[in-house]
């Protein structure tokens, strides 16, 4: 019995060896045509990382200098009109306060699609930081997002349910803006010599917020949540701790008593089109709210960044294409130029399948190497490169994403893979036939 | 009976006309049987031999190796089949001119999975046999032709099959070495094989068990 088992493994392990012999046989024969395939993917690997860097870094220029972090076609209106210096107002907002009847309103406008308020916190808030040994205390501002506003920020399943259903009794998920961690990144660590932080790394950063106190003044109950940060926003441009809606008006209730009164700090609404921005916003005012943003959001901008973003989009696509082209001709010529090794193998007991798999099987194994050696390269230089950045072009990353990674290694598997299919039709259909 | 063929038909489109290669073939072999094919170019005995190693499949009839039928519908397994239970020796030899040859004979063993101690043995014993041992380290594009042919044999022999396919061994041989190639595969014969032949030359069809010639896609015995 023990006899019979050992033959056996020693009879699959014996097979398995042999098939990897002839696997390794087809990966090192003709190896001018895996050089290059093997640059050709390397090549364009490293491309498509450089498009996506490009195409990042140019949304989020647009973001963050013409678009205030305002989508295009949305309104924001505020009751009362944005500060200026001095702290003086050159405009008075005549409808008082924005409630749930105002929403009601701006819903019955032809045009509008969504409306999406944001409550601020009405009482001081101080937020309360372990950092590197250190405890800060930093008196905040807060504001509350509905969900849907920012469900794709939301990093994490138990983030997203707890932003749905907040509890204030328990550890509250909150975002941050972007611009706060920009400013922290260029200002604050570099002269402190403090750890830059990239956004995956905030995700989950526990620190606790006070809310009815601050360096200023205190109320009666103050009350001390526990938050995580579940993500990054730049979807609304207040310099604000953002935490989910339904939280602030627990807290605003809770703090202040029966004192408290619904009412919201902002409304971002969502139109169908430019017409019905335009119809709109004269509607908004003829109500006597003050129209924040919206029309300040140049639509060319928008337009513009959106033509750049498809031309780098393009460019990234006919990269791939030519590789794909390129490596479907190598493979093609590889494969007929050893038409004869395949013929005998077959003869000899290979099976159609068997010499299909070891191409298809060599041409993956060269584009998965070949991604990942684009790829490190690519990541090399640019560590290399960022610290000029930083002084030079402050704001421009170079950091490649884990998605970005996966996507590339998956590009160079399935580019050289999907560029065999005229090699590997051409030997199933014709190729191998010996007579 | 290691092979048992009956009623194969084939036929190729060749510039859109129809053309019958194989019309009903029937042919029996025994063990230990060699028989030789002769007849003019064209006229399907390659596809004959393609037939029965499952590399070409026939439009309608069977063929049975050593009482077990070839399915043609899956490659696997008339590929399995011509691994272990088929060897095959061509005109032009069709060698890896770039390797020796011994990785030209355990090529077979390889896609089988076997190449053990005793396997190499078995080759080695082969290689002595055929007289071509003191050559197993020289590429096989360096050798004469009938050391070529002899290593093809080798080949053939590695999986110790039960039927050999020699598809016109010695046409491209001069008579001694053709002599030579022939008695091997006499040899052969005289170990249990059972040899089918595919060549022209009389030395070989009085040597046979029996002799067929083909034409028009029929098959005859003529001694």
């Amino acid at each position: 019995m023990i006899r019979s088992i050992f033959s056996f493994i020693k009879n699959v392990a014996g097979f398995v060896l042999q098939r990897l012999y002839l696997l390794w046989k087809e990966i090192s024969s003709n190896v001018f045509i895996s050089v290059i395939v093997f640059c050709a993917i390397v090549f364009s690997a490293a491309s498509v990382i450089v498009f996506d860097l490009v195409s990042a870094n140019l949304d989020d220029y647009i973001k963050k200098k013409f678009a205030a972090s305002i989508p295009p076609d949305t309104i924001k209106i505020s009751a009362r009109p944005p500060t200026t210096l001095l702290f003086m107002t050159f405009k008075d907002s005549k409808a008082g306060t924005i409630d749930d009847r105002t929403i009601r309103r701006v819903r019955s406008i032809p045009g509008v699609t969504m409306i999406y308020p944001i409550m601020r916190v009405l009482v001081p808030m101080q937020c309360r930081i372990s950092f590197m040994g250190h405890r800060y205390r930093i008196d905040i501002l807060g504001a509350g997002l509905p969900y849907s506003l920012i469900d794709k920020e939301i990093k994490g399943k138990e983030y997203k349910k707890s932003w749905k259903k907040p509890d204030i009794e328990r550890d509250l998920p909150v975002l941050l803006p972007r611009a706060i961690l920009d400013t922290y990144n260029n200002g604050m660590a570099d002269q402190n010599r403090f750890k830059r932080f990239t956004e995956p790394e905030l995700i989950g950063f526990p620190f606790d917020v006070v809310y009815g106190r601050s360096s200023i003044m205190s109320l009666d109950n103050p009350i001390t949540i526990r938050s995580q940060v579940a993500g990054l926003t730049g979807a609304v441009d207040i310099l604000a701790l953002l935490i989910p809606i339904d939280a602030v008006e627990a807290i605003n209730k809770k703090v202040l008593g029966d004192s408290y009164k619904r009412e919201y700090l902002n409304l971002l609404i969502k139109v169908k089109d430019h017409e019905s921005m335009t119809r709109t916003i004269a509607a908004i005012k003829k109500m006597g709210f003050i129209i924040e943003s919206g029309k300040a959001v140049s639509r060319q901008i928008i337009e513009l960044k959106e033509r750049v973003g498809g031309i780098v989009a393009y460019l990234k696509y006919l990269v791939m294409a030519l590789c794909v082209v390129a490596i479907a001709f190598s493979t093609l010529i590889s494969t007929l130029n050893r038409l004869e090794y395949y013929r005998i193998l077959r003869i000899l007991g290979g099976s159609k399948v068997f010499i299909s798999l070891s191409v298809v099987l060599k041409y993956a194994l060269l584009g998965s190497i070949g991604a990942f050696v684009g790829m490190q390269a690519l990541i090399y230089f640019s560590q290399q490169i960022q610290g000029f950045l930083h002084v030079y072009a402050p704001g421009i990353t170079l950091a490649v994403s884990a998605e970005i990674k996966r996507r590339i290694i998956l590009y160079g598997v399935a580019i050289p893979v999907l560029s065999t299919l005229p090699a590997i039709i051409r030997l199933n259909i014709k190729g191998l036939n010996t007579d | 009976m290691t092979l048992s063929i009956s009623g194969i038909k084939k036929h190729y489109r060749i510039a859109g006309s129809r053309r019958i290669v194989l019309d009903g073939i029937d042919l029996d072999v025994r063990a230990g049987e060699i028989i030789s094919i002769t007849g003019q170019s064209g006229c399907g005995k390659t596809t004959l031999l393609n037939v029965i190693s499952g590399v070409t499949t026939p439009d309608s009839g069977k063929v049975v190796i050593n009482g077990k039928k070839i399915h043609y519908v899956f490659d696997f397994q008339p590929a399995r089949r011509r691994n272990r239970e088929i060897g095959f020796v061509f005109q032009t030899f069709r060698l890896l001119s770039d390797e020796t040859v011994m990785s030209n004979v355990l090529l077979p063993a390889r896609i089988r999975g076997r190449v053990g101690k005793e396997t190499k043995e078995y080759v080695n014993d082969i290689l002595g046999r055929l007289k071509i041992y003191k050559y197993r380290s020289m590429k096989t594009g360096l050798l004469s032709g009938g050391q070529k042919q002899r290593v093809a044999i080798a080949r053939a022999l590695v999986n110790d099959p039960l039927l050999i396919l020699a598809d016109e061994p010695t046409a491209n041989l001069d008579r001694q070495t053709a002599i030579e190639i022939f008695d091997i595969l006499i040899g052969l014969r005289n170990e249990g094989k059972s040899i089918i032949v595919v060549t022209h030359t009389d030395y070989m069809h009085d040597k046979s068990d029996a002799v067929y010639t083909m034409d028009k896609g029929k098959i005859e015995a003529i001694s």
